[in-house]
């Protein structure tokens, strides 16, 4: 009986560590997708300055959590995203308005989709 | 590299203590819900080996995941006949007093070939001699012959056999084995002197060396020591 209880206590553990996975996930990630947001509001008011430090705080915790993250996530999916950050570092230092539209677009879908392929739904379970 | 090998370090150990925390049955006769985490299990493993774009922890987890569940399982079923009948089936009776029960075997889908391939492995030839041959859950066929046909026992000839007890190895390719001599209640003297009578120098020249309760002994000398 004690194997048993044991077992079952590894799967509640194993239960409980995915659900706060998956919360650190949303919160990593809309606090990244925050970030980003506040440097698009620079960028389309002409603030590259303001936009690129903002982004380049993004890429810090972004980096930060690399650890976690490479324990977690498919790599190829961190490797994605963190490309896609140093993209929109690089269209925002340039002022390049049309290009950086759609690299604030893109970091914020794989941010979206990181945090998203996490959360039990039937999509992602079927 | 250096994390494809640390990975298959990780990912062998974790199989060898699941398996082994899942007990002996799991290696040989293997139930359904058996089968099925080892076939899962094993495939589950190879991937984060193969491709290391993969945490660990994907391997893993489902890993601990199935053996946690096989516990559970296993356990539930010790306790539950009703849950062992609806997991792991009943076995089936294939053939009674002689006569095959097609719709068991069409049941079970079993064919007459797997029927009689199954008989000769077990050197039956004649149906008409088999009592009971009943399908396992574990997909083994047990037989039962009639009275008649079964081996005749040293009881029923009224034979006085000796009992010889149990046959310990003592000595394993030139290894003593002193946990095996003690239980045999016997020591390092005891096998000097045996070895000596065998005309062998040293237990290192022995390859193999078995006692029983009987004090009858075996003894391989080694093929290079001669």
């Amino acid at each position: 009986m004690k194997k048993e209880i044991i077992a079952g206590l590894i799967l509640a553990l194993l239960f409980a560590g995915s659900v706060v996975n998956i919360h650190y996930m949303d919160s990593l990630a809309n606090e990244l997708i925050g970030q980003v947001e506040a440097a698009q509001s620079y960028a389309r008011a002409g603030d590259y300055a303001r936009a690129k430090a903002e982004v380049g705080a993004a890429i810090d915790r972004w980096s930060k959590c690399d650890g976690y993250t490479h324990i977690f996530i498919r790599h190829p999916e961190i490797d994605s995203a963190t490309d896609a950050l140093y993209e929109l570092y690089d269209s925002v230092a340039e002022g390049d308005a049309a290009l950086s539209e759609g690299a604030f677009g893109k970091v914020e879908a794989h941010m979206r989709s990181i945090a998203g392929m996490e959360h039990i739904t039937i999509g992602s379970i079927l | 590299m250096a994390i494809v090998f640390i990975r298959t370090l990780i990912v062998y150990f974790s199989l060898l203590i699941a398996m082994r925390l899942m007990g002996k049955r799991q290696l040989g006769e293997m139930e359904l819900s058996e089968f099925v985490v080892a076939a899962l299990i094993a495939d589950l493993a190879s991937h984060p080996l193969q491709d290391i774009g993969i945490p660990m922890l994907n391997g893993l987890i489902p890993i601990f995941t199935l053996f946690c569940l096989e516990v559970i399982i296993s356990g539930a079923t010790m306790k539950h006949i009703r849950l062992r009948g609806l997991l792991y089936g009943k076995p089936s009776i294939i053939i009674s007093h002689g006569k095959i029960d097609q719709n068991e075997m069409r049941k079970n889908r079993f064919t007459v070939d797997e029927l009689t391939e199954e008989l000769r492995t077990q050197s039956v030839l004649d149906i008409s001699t088999i009592e009971y041959a009943v399908l396992e859950t574990n997909g083994q066929l047990n037989i039962v012959l009639t009275p008649e046909n079964r081996p005749v026992t040293a009881q029923q000839m009224n034979v006085q056999v000796q009992d010889t007890g149990y046959t310990a190895i003592v000595v394993s390719d030139g290894r003593v084995l002193d946990t095996n001599l003690r239980r045999m209640g016997r020591d390092r003297n005891w096998l000097a002197k045996k070895l000596s009578s065998a005309g062998i120098s040293g237990p290192e020249n022995v390859y193999l060396m078995m006692v029983n309760g009987a004090d009858q002994v075996y003894v391989a000398p080694k093929e290079d020591a001669k």
